[in-house]
């Protein structure tokens, strides 16, 4: 079964500044770390979900699976085949990505039937007689009547467009599909539909799944596996059901504090969490969480945390043991940022 | 397929009609306008009452409505309604022509500095800042001493100046359009940068050129007619409205229609060509 | 809470002029928020949510108008007519929903917040004393310093406490607030709903919060009103509506919501997607989607009447002409 997909010490750095600008104000080149040492391994016909919050790398991760965005350094494999940015056309069939936002993800100037038959006929995948009967397949998979064929984006609703541009990631029949915060800019009602239709295709497929969101109640409804992303690194992996009913790392237990849940009354303060995320362009030596975490010790400051703990539930914490525990606990009043 | 719960996926129509096609007032009007002239270039020795060049001594400088002449004659005797009537055969094809081989060059330049990288972006604005900084009707008649007068040195002192317009709003949109979640799925699909560029970027990004071009012809009207005033344009005695207007000047104090009659045209003209490009700028904001 | 009316909207309606076709995305809405009580107004996008709260607010965009009547009651007495245009910045404050857009970029924290003191004549030096002060309390660390600061070096949570201090520093009554955690990250989310519930609770301020997020507005308001098509669907107390709603659209939306609990199986969606502004149906507007559409549903308009005791609690009310339906049918039952 194919489907694979590997990374092995993914780091992607983006410049601030000219090459120039930095030598004249003599200084290293300030970058911004989107990724900093990221080790993935998801197995054929998974379904992963990647959280975290704006500015942890997930988004970054979602581009370099794709090939939009180039590694600085590490590898990706794709079936065991190592990709990069500039992969073969047939190579790129392997992976594709659905987006987040309806409005932007379809060309206004197109119509659905042109953007479909142009991936269509790029890779040859049928003959040009057979192309509108294939549209027509796709559109089916996505439950799209025929005659959204004929119109323009902009005639759509929100939830018919993202259909669409499922439907465009499943013309070159990959067997990955990424999702990078496919239903965020979605309302609920339409967002449950989609999420349904995301699972129906997967087991219909076969396909290996890999949804990136910021929503845990999301994420939680659909994988089967978890990745938790802070600052550029996984800190906490594993199954869904282990991270959920026991997280090991702070910032996951935090996460999963803060989320805004309809049935049970969450205790006021229910997010110990202080402070801002701190910049990806001056990462902090050790835990790169320290700065903001309540349980954190000189240790923390000095040394920098790897993954560890068993095969299918692991956090990059020194204090896993607190943190199953019950650490750390919620503040009561105080609001104030620290 | 698995069993769908019934209404769980109800098979939808597209949610909205399409965009209602009913022609706006504005280019409507402005349409007519422009249409009018047109036909009145193509069908001029049908509709002129005489020919533009036909001198007649004895009727120079008579008042509108003398002689059967509905707008005049100038000081040479010649007809002023035949001579604005022809003048469209040289104003609008050549003020098109300006325009329209500007926003092309600009286009591609600005396509160039917006999509091909840092380095043909750094040159070609840096070319483009260069242009600009000199006072354009400096420039354009240092030019057309240069190139000699004639619509043909008009043209390329006209196209010289007036690409950095379209390049900078053709790079500016490309450079918005880039980032655009549909240039990345193309992308990501494998499509080839070229195909990118022409089928997804490029026919997103310059619809504000498109507007622009109507003003374009308008401006380049407007030149014509100054280098004619200043004599440096189109030699005469061919009928050009600016060139009709310098040589009117003479004549203000006793024949006011000489003057008053291009520059109305003129007007109209640009009259129509605004309201389309209004017309067009409502369509696009839908 | 006292029971006392702070804001009367009744029979609000608001037109949009579009070209030669006018539209009434609200129409008809009746809500009252009691003073120190916070009332969430939930529905997804396109109900009218938010042109509801600039109606209050008098921030109508051009070419909008408004009928009905609003009445303000915030000393205490009873609630009078109130021009909304000529009353904001008194009594009446509101926040928005993108940090990034809602501050001025070119003025100082400090002078953000003080600007509605000083345009109500507080002087420079007392403004921006308590600008300071205000910005302490919202949890902006260092606020002398900070006061200084320019809008694009504070990341998105604090730019939405700065936002809330401004609101703050005209003393208001009643805090509008439209979506503002909506463009956060859970944990800043968490944080400045925690802020708002606080001063809330301090101040004995009243709120009116905007959201599409139900689970949101569980954590932060006392009573919900649910809108869809420009009318208000369901009122009544968080935790009664939560529990046992009394509308089909929100019993649809709660089904809807993933949540941590309900793991395996399918969330069911609403098929179909709300009706258009320009042509709203006859008869209840959500019949074509609901699944206890009776025939009667699509002739007669339901309005909003209060629930028969039995299943449904106190001041539990509900735009449905077969509200008793809802929830009768098997369901999956959440913890």
């Amino acid at each position: 079964m194919s489907g694979g997909v590997e990374l092995r010490g993914a780091v992607v750095r983006f410049p601030l500044e000219s090459a120039l600008s930095a030598r004249l104000q003599r200084r290293e080149r300030l970058r911004v770390t989107a990724m900093d040492g990221v080790d993935l391994t998801v197995r054929p016909g998974e379904s992963l979900g990647i959280v975290g919050e704006s500015g942890c790398g997930k988004s970054t991760l979602a581009r370099v699976l794709v090939g939009l965005v180039p590694l600085s350094s590490g590898t990706l494999s794709i079936n065991g085949q190592a990709v990069g940015l500039k992969r073969s056309r047939p190579m790129r069939r392997h992976i594709q990505m659905v987006f987040q936002d309806p409005s932007s993800s379809l060309n206004p100037a197109r119509t659905i039937e042109q953007i479909l038959s142009e991936l269509l006929r790029a890779h040859e995948l049928v003959p040009s007689g057979r192309v509108k009967g294939r549209c027509h397949e796709l559109l089916e998979l996505v439950h799209l009547p025929r005659s959204v064929l004929a119109v323009k984006p902009r005639q759509l609703s929100g939830g018919q467009r993202q259909r669409v541009g499922i439907a465009r990631a499943l013309a070159l029949e990959p067997e990955v599909l990424v999702a990078d915060e496919a239903v965020a800019a979605l309302d609920v009602s339409v967002q449950a539909t989609i999420l349904n239709l995301f699972s129906d295709l997967r087991r219909q497929l076969g396909l290996t799944l890999i949804f990136i969101s910021h929503d845990l109640s999301v994420v939680r409804h659909i994988s089967d596996e978890l990745a938790v992303m802070y600052l550029g690194r996984i800190v906490e992996e594993g199954s869904a059901d282990a991270i959920f009913s026991e997280p090991r790392h702070p910032y996951t237990r935090a996460l999963i504090a803060a989320s805004p849940q309809l049935y049970e009354s969450k205790g006021s303060g229910a997010s110990a969490l202080l402070g801002e995320p701190p910049s990806p362009i001056h990462l902090p030596r050790g835990c790169r969480f320290a700065p903001r975490c309540p349980i954190r010790e000189d240790r923390c400051e000095q040394e920098d945390p790897q993954l560890a703990g068993e095969p299918d539930h692991r956090a990059a914490c020194f204090f896993q043991n607190l943190v199953v525990a019950g650490a750390p606990r919620p503040v009561s009043t105080s609001t104030e940022v620290r | 397929m698995s069993a769908v719960p019934a209404g769980e996926f109800l098979i939808e129509e597209p949610a909205r009609p399409a965009a209602s096609s009913k022609l706006s007032w504005k280019l409507a009007v402005g349409g007519s306008i422009v249409a009018a002239f047109i036909v009145l270039a193509i069908f001029a020795p049908e509709i002129a009452p005489s020919r533009p060049l036909a001198i007649n001594p004895l009727d120079s400088l008579l008042a509108p409505g003398a002689g059967g002449h509905l707008l005049g004659t100038d000081d040479l005797g010649r007809d002023e309604l035949s001579r604005l009537i022809y003048a469209t055969r040289i104003d609008l094809p050549i003020a098109a022509a300006a325009a329209f081989l500007s926003a092309v060059l600009g286009t591609l330049l600005g396509a160039l500095a917006g999509f091909a990288g840092r380095w043909a972006d750094m040159v070609i604005l840096r070319i483009a800042d260069l242009v600009q900084a000199f006072p354009i009707y400096i420039l354009l008649i240092a030019l057309v001493f240069a190139l000699g007068r004639g619509a043909q040195s008009f043209l390329v002192a006209y196209i010289v100046v007036d690409w950095v317009v379209y390049a900078r709003l053709v790079r500016g949109e490309i450079l918005r359009v880039r980032g655009l979640d549909y240039v990345s799925a193309a992308r990501a699909a494998g499509l080839r940068s070229g195909r990118v560029l022409f089928v997804h970027v490029l026919p997103n990004s310059i619809g504000q050129s498109v507007i622009y071009v109507m003003s374009d012809i308008v401006f380049a009207i407007l030149a014509l007619a100054a280098f004619s005033f200043l004599g440096v344009g189109i030699s005469p005695p061919a009928a050009e409205w600016g060139a009709m207007t310098a040589e009117g000047q003479q004549f203000l104090g006793v024949a006011w229609w000489l003057t008053v009659c291009p520059g109305a045209v003129i007007a109209l003209v640009a009259l129509g060509l605004s309201l389309i490009g209004d017309g067009l700028q409502d369509r696009m904001r839908r | 809470m006292s029971g006392r009316p702070v804001l009367v909207v009744e029979d609000l309606s608001v037109s949009l002029a579009r070209g030669s076709h006018p539209v009434t995305p609200v129409q008809h809405v009746s809500l009252t928020v009691d003073e120190g009580e916070a009332i969430g107004l939930v529905g997804e996008s396109g109900c009218g949510k938010s042109l509801t709260l600039r109606a209050i607010a008098g921030l109508l965009p051009r070419g909008g108008t408004m009928t009905g009547r609003l009445r303000l009651g915030l000393d205490g007495g009873e609630p009078e007519a109130y021009e909304p245009a000529k009353r904001r910045g008194r009594g009446i404050a509101m926040i928005f929903q993108e940090p990034m857009t809602a501050l001025n970029p070119t003025m100082r924290a400090g002078d953000l917040i003080a600007e509605p003191m000083r345009v109500r004549g507080i002087g420079r030096v007392a403004a921006r004393r308590r600008a300071v002060e205000l910005m302490a309390q919202v949890g902006i660390p260092d606020a002398a310093r900070r006061a200084r600061a320019w809008p694009h070096e504070f990341s998105g949570g604090l730019r939405q406490r700065v936002m809330i201090a401004a609101a703050l520093a005209t003393e208001p009554r009643l805090l509008l607030c439209d979506e503002p955690t909506t463009a956060l990250d859970a944990i800043v989310q968490d944080q400045i709903l925690e802020l708002i519930a606080e001063q809330k609770r301090e101040r004995n301020l009243s709120v009116v919060f905007v959201t599409h997020d139900l689970a949101v507005v569980a954590q932060i308001s006392e009573r919900i009103a649910v809108m869809y098509a420009g009318q208000i669907v369901e009122t009544g107390a968080t935790a009664e509506i939560l529990s046992t709603p009394g509308h089909p659209y929100t019993e649809a939306l709660l089904r809807s919501a993933p949540s941590f609990e309900q793991r395996a199986g399918r969330l069911s969606g609403i098929p179909g997607h709300p009706p258009d502004p320009h042509a709203f149906p006859a008869g209840c507007r959500f019949a074509d989607r609901c699944e206890y559409a009776q025939p009667d549903c699509r002739t007669r308009d339901p309005k909003l009447t209060p629930l028969a005791h039995g299943r449904f609690g106190e001041g539990h009310r509900s735009a449905c002409l077969h509200a008793e339906l809802v929830g009768a049918a098997e369901t999956e039952a959440h913890a």
